[in-house]
C-alpha cells in the first residue's frame, strides 16, 4: 500500500524531468565516446528510437513467417506461401482445400489477433504508466481487467456464450467499461481525480469485481468453471476474423488517438501543477488517456482474455533501450507488443502436441528474462534504472 | 503492492475453481495409463473369478450377464463387508454389426436445433468426458474410422490413436484438423463452442448432442449416433442389445444383493490430489443412476444434492455414506483408500471406517452408453462380494 503513496511523491520528479537532469546514461551506455549534452543527445535519442524501431520493424515481420508457418497443422512454409498466393491473389476459395481452410480460418486470423492485441496492450501499459507517472501501472489498476472478468464470467455462467459466441467478447467489454468508469466517478472530488484517489479507488473496486467474479465462479457447472480459468491466464485460439477486424479498427482508432497525446504526457510527466501551468488541462487529458486505455484493453481482453505482463513489460524495457520520452515510447510499444505476443502465441500454441496453452505463461517467458537482462544492464551504470 | 488486488482476485477465483477443472480434467486425464493395461488382462481374470460373478463383455452373448447361464451369484451382506474393493474394468465394446454400410449422406437435427447434412463418416472423431459416444461408434461397428481419441477414451482397441484432449479441457483447433477428421461427434463436454465453431468454418461437419448421464437415455443416445452415422439400423440393434444387457445386468445386481437386508446409503465422491478436488457428486453429474441401479441408497439425492458440492467433513458425516464409490486414480491420487480415508470428515462415516471404498476405472464409473450393463455387474459385484 505504500507504493502508490511513494510514488505520489515521486510525481514531482519522474521519469522525464529525472533523467533530464540525471547524466544521459542510456546514451552513455550505449556511446560512451560521445560527449554527454542537449542536442546531440536529443538526436542521439532519435537515433536509438529509428534504430529500435527498425529491429522491431525487422522482427514483427520474421515473427510474422514463422507464425504464419509454424502449427501444428502440419505445413511447410512452401505450402503457406502457395495457399496465400492461391487465396489472395488465385481467388480460390479457402474451404476448397484442407489446407487453405486450415491457414485462413484458423492460423492467420490467430496470428493477427496476437499482433493486434499485444500491441493493444503494450500501448495501453505505456499510457497508463505515463498517466501515473508510475512504472508499477498497469490497465488492471483501474479494474479494465476485473470488470472484464465479471463482464465474461456472466456470459459464460449464465449460458449466454455457450449459445451465442459474441456475447462472452461483448459482456468482457461492457465490463471493463463499466467497471472503469465507476472507478473513475468515485476517486473524483471537487471535479477532479487524483493519482493517489484514483488507484486505491481502483484497489476496492478491484476487490470488489474480484468477489463477485468468485461468486460466478462458484456458480457455474465444471465446464463453466473451466472455461473462465482458461480465460482469465488469456489465449488467443478463438481467434476469428470478426475478432480481427473488431479488434484491428479499435486499435487503428485507439492508436492514433495515443499519438496525439504522447507529447501531452511527457509534459504530464512534470507534475500536475507543471502541467497545468504549461497550459495543459491535466484533467481532460487524464479523462481522455484513461478512456483510451480502457478501450485498447477492453478490446484485447474481449478477445483474448486476460494476458498478463504484456502492458507492463513492453513500456519497460523500451524505456530502458530509448529513454523516458512517450514521443518514441507509444509508437514502439504497438511494435513490441505485437513482437511479444507474436512470439509468445508461437510457444502457446505449439509447445505441446494437441494442446492449447494459456499464453500469459509465455509473456512472462519471453518478456521476464529480457527484461531481467536490461534491468541488470541498467544497474550497473551510474544513476541506476530509471 | 499495486498489483495486489488483481493477484488476490486471480487467487480467489483460482482457488475455488482450479479444483473443478482439475475436476473435468481429471475425470478423463488420468485414467489412461492404469486401464490401458488393464482391459486385455480383465476378460481373462473375470473368467478365472467366475464364481464371484464375472464381468460380461458387452455383445458377448445377449445373456451372459443373465441368471440362467450364468454360474449362480450370490452375494453377502453387503453391511458386514470391510476394506476397499476394486471394479473389474469392463472389456471393449463389440460390435453390434459386421461390416456397417452407412447410408450417407444422413440428415440429422442436432441439439441445438440445427439441421446438419452428415456426407461422410470415414475419418470420424467422437468425443465426450465419458467415452460413451465413442463406445457407441464402436457398438456400431466404425471403430476402424476412429481418427483420434480424447483422454477418457481408455478402450483397448484405440490406445495407438493420437490423444486431442493434451490439456483436458479444450481442443487445439489445428492439431485436430491435421487429423483430418471429416465428422466430429460430440456432446460438448469436452471442448468450447468456439472451437467447434472454427472447426466447423474449416469444413469440418459437427454434431452436437445432448448430454444426459442417465440409464433411460442411453437407447435414446445411441439411436441418434447411429442417424448421424446414417445407420440407424445397426443402432436399433445395438440399443436392443444394451437394453437386454441392462435388464440382465438388473437381476444380477439383485441376485448380489439378496443377502443384503436393507439398502446401503452410497455416496459417489470426486476426489482428486491432496488439496480442495473432493466433492460429493449429484444425480446431475451421473451419479444417481449408477447408485440407485446398483441397490444402493442414493444419499446425496435424499439429502437434496443433485449437482456438485464440496465434500466438506458434516457434510459428509450427516451424508453417513455404508458404501462409498470413487475413481481410481482420483483416489491413488489422493494417496490411495488410506489417504481418502484421511481427508476429513471420512474417517467418522460407516464407510469411512469399514473402509468400504469401491473404486472402479476413472472412464467407467460414471459412464451411461453400451458399456454400462457390464459396469454395474462390475461394481455390484466389488460391492456385493468378497472379492479376492
Amino acid at each position: 500500500m505504500s507504493a502508490p503513496a511513494a510514488q505520489q511523491h515521486g510525481t514531482d520528479l519522474p521519469d522525464a524531468a529525472r533523467s533530464a537532469s540525471a547524466p544521459d546514461a542510456a546514451a552513455q551506455q550505449g556511446e560512451p565516446g560521445k560527449r554527454p549534452g542537449g542536442s546531440p543527445r536529443k538526436n542521439r535519442r532519435a537515433a536509438r528510437a529509428w534504430a529500435a524501431a527498425v529491429v522491431l520493424v525487422v522482427t514483427l515481420g520474421a515473427v510474422v513467417l514463422i507464425s504464419a508457418s509454424l502449427g501444428q497443422f502440419s505445413t511447410t512454409p512452401q505450402q503457406v506461401i502457395e495457399s496465400i498466393g492461391r487465396v489472395l491473389f488465385g481467388g480460390a476459395d479457402p474451404l476448397n482445400d484442407r489446407v487453405d481452410a486450415t491457414l485462413w480460418t484458423i492460423r492467420f486470423p490467430r496470428t493477427l489477433l496476437a499482433l493486434l492485441v499485444g500491441a493493444c496492450l503494450a500501448v495501453a501499459g505505456t499510457v497508463m504508466q505515463g498517466l501515473f507517472a508510475n512504472p508499477l501501472a498497469e490497465p488492471s489498476i483501474i479494474g479494465v481487467s476485473s470488470g472484464a472478468s465479471v463482464g465474461a464470467c456472466v456470459a459464460i455462467v449464465f449460458g449466454f456464450s455457450a449459445a451465442a459466441p459474441w456475447t462472452l467478447p461483448a459482456g468482457a467489454f461492457a465490463g471493463a467499461l463499466v467497471v472503469t468508469a465507476v472507478v473513475w466517478a468515485l476517486s473524483r472530488s471537487g471535479g477532479r481525480a487524483v493519482v493517489l484517489t484514483l488507484v486505491l479507488t481502483g484497489i476496492a473496486i478491484n476487490a470488489v469485481a474480484g468477489a463477485a467474479t468468485s461468486f460466478l465462479v462458484f456458480l457455474g457447472d465444471t465446464s463453466s468453471r473451466e472455461q473462465i480459468i482458461f480465460w482469465q491466464m488469456g489465449t488467443l485460439s478463438n481467434a476469428t476474423w470478426d475478432h480481427v477486424g473488431l479488434t484491428g479498427l479499435v486499435f487503428v482508432l485507439g492508436f492514433i488517438a495515443c499519438l496525439g497525446v504522447r507529447g501531452r504526457l511527457d509534459v504530464l510527466a512534470l507534475g500536475d501543477r507543471s502541467a497545468a501551468a504549461s497550459g495543459i488541462n491535466v484533467e481532460r487529458l487524464r479523462i481522455l488517456a484513461i478512456l483510451l486505455v480502457c478501450v485498447l484493453t477492453g478490446v484485447a481482453v474481449a478477445f483474448a482474455g486476460v494476458i498478463s505482463f504484456v502492458g507492463l513489460i513492453v513500456p519497460h524495457t523500451l524505456r530502458l533501450i530509448v529513454g523516458p520520452s512517450h514521443r518514441y515510447l507509444v509508437p514502439l510499444s504497438a511494435l513490441g507488443g505485437a513482437v511479444l505476443l507474436g512470439l509468445a502465441d508461437i510457444g502457446a500454441r505449439t509447445v505441446i502436441p494437441f494442446a492449447d496453452l494459456p499464453v500469459g505463461i509465455f509473456t512472462a517467458l519471453v518478456g521476464g528474462p529480457l527484461f531481467l537482462v536490461l534491468l541488470r544492464r541498467t544497474l550497473k551504470r551510474p544513476g541506476g534504472a530509471a | 503492492m499495486i498489483e495486489t488486488p488483481v493477484k488476490t482476485r486471480t487467487a480467489l477465483s483460482f482457488a475455488a475453481a482450479a479444483a473443478v477443472a482439475a475436476l473435468a480434467l481429471a475425470s478423463c486425464a488420468t485414467a489412461a495409463p492404469g486401464t490401458q493395461a488393464a482391459p486385455p488382462s480383465s476378460s481373462t481374470s473375470a473368467a478365472a473369478v467366475a464364481p464371484q460373478g464375472s464381468v460380461p463383455a458387452s455383445g458377448s452373448g445377449d445373456n451372459a450377464a443373465g441368471g440362467s447361464s450364468a454360474p449362480t451369484v450370490t452375494g453377502k451382506d453387503a453391511l458386514a463387508l470391510k476394506g476397499p474393493a476394486l471394479a473389474q474394468t469392463v472389456p471393449d465394446v463389440t460390435a453390434a454389426v459386421k461390416n456397417p454400410r452407412p447410408k450417407l449422406p444422413a440428415t440429422v437435427t442436432d441439439s441445438t436445433g440445427k439441421k446438419i447434412t452428415v456426407a461422410k463418416t470415414d475419418r470420424l472423431l467422437a468425443l465426450d468426458l465419458y467415452g460413451t459416444l465413442t463406445d457407441t461408434v464402436i457398438g456400431l461397428g466404425l471403430q476402424k474410422s476412429l481418427v483420434g481419441r480424447s483422454n477418457s477414451d481408455t478402450q483397448a482397441a484405440l490406445k495407438d490413436l493420437p490423444v486431442v484432449t493434451q490439456d483436458g479441457h479444450d481442443l487445439n483447433t489445428e492439431a485436430v484438423l491435421n487429423l483430418r477428421p471429416s465428422l466430429i461427434l460430440t456432446n460438448t463436454t469436452i471442448g468450447s463452442e468456439d472451437k467447434y465453431r472454427q472447426l466447423e468454418s474449416a469444413g469440418v461437419t459437427v454434431v452436437r448432442f445432448e448430454s444426459t448421464p442417465s440409464l433411460d437415455t442411453i437407447d435414446d443416445a445411441i439411436d441418434e449416433v447411429g442417424d448421424a452415422l446414417g445407420l440407424p439400423q445397426a443402432a436399433q440393434e445395438l440399443a436392443d442389445r444394451t437394453e437386454r444387457e441392462l435388464e440382465a445386468a438388473k437381476a444380477t445386481v439383485s441376485q448380489l444383493k439378496a443377502n443384503t437386508p436393507v439398502a446401503p446409503r452410497g455416496l459417489v465422491l470426486y476426489v482428486r490430489g491432496t488439496a480442495g478436488v473432493f466433492f460429493i457428486l449429484g444425480k446431475d453429474y451421473g451419479a444417481g443412476d449408477i447408485v440407485t441401479a446398483l441397490g444402493l441408497e442414493d444419499a446425496a439425492a435424499k439429502n437434496g444434492i443433485t449437482q456438485l458440492k464440496p465434500a466438506n467433513a458434516e457434510a459428509l458425516v450427516s451424508l453417513d455414506p455404508q458404501v462409498v464409490l470413487a475413481m481410481k486414480d482420483g483416489v491413488e491420487s489422493t494417496g490411495g483408500v488410506e489417504g481418502l480415508i484421511k481427508r476429513q470428515g471420512m474417517a467418522a462415516t460407516t464407510a469411512g471406517a469399514n473402509q468400504r471404498i469401491i473404486t472402479a476405472a476413472d472412464g467407467q464409473l460414471l459412464s451411461y452408453g453400451p458399456r454400462t450393463p457390464a459396469n454395474l455387474v462390475s461394481l455390484a459385484t466389488a460391492i456385493y462380494t468378497e472379492g479376492k
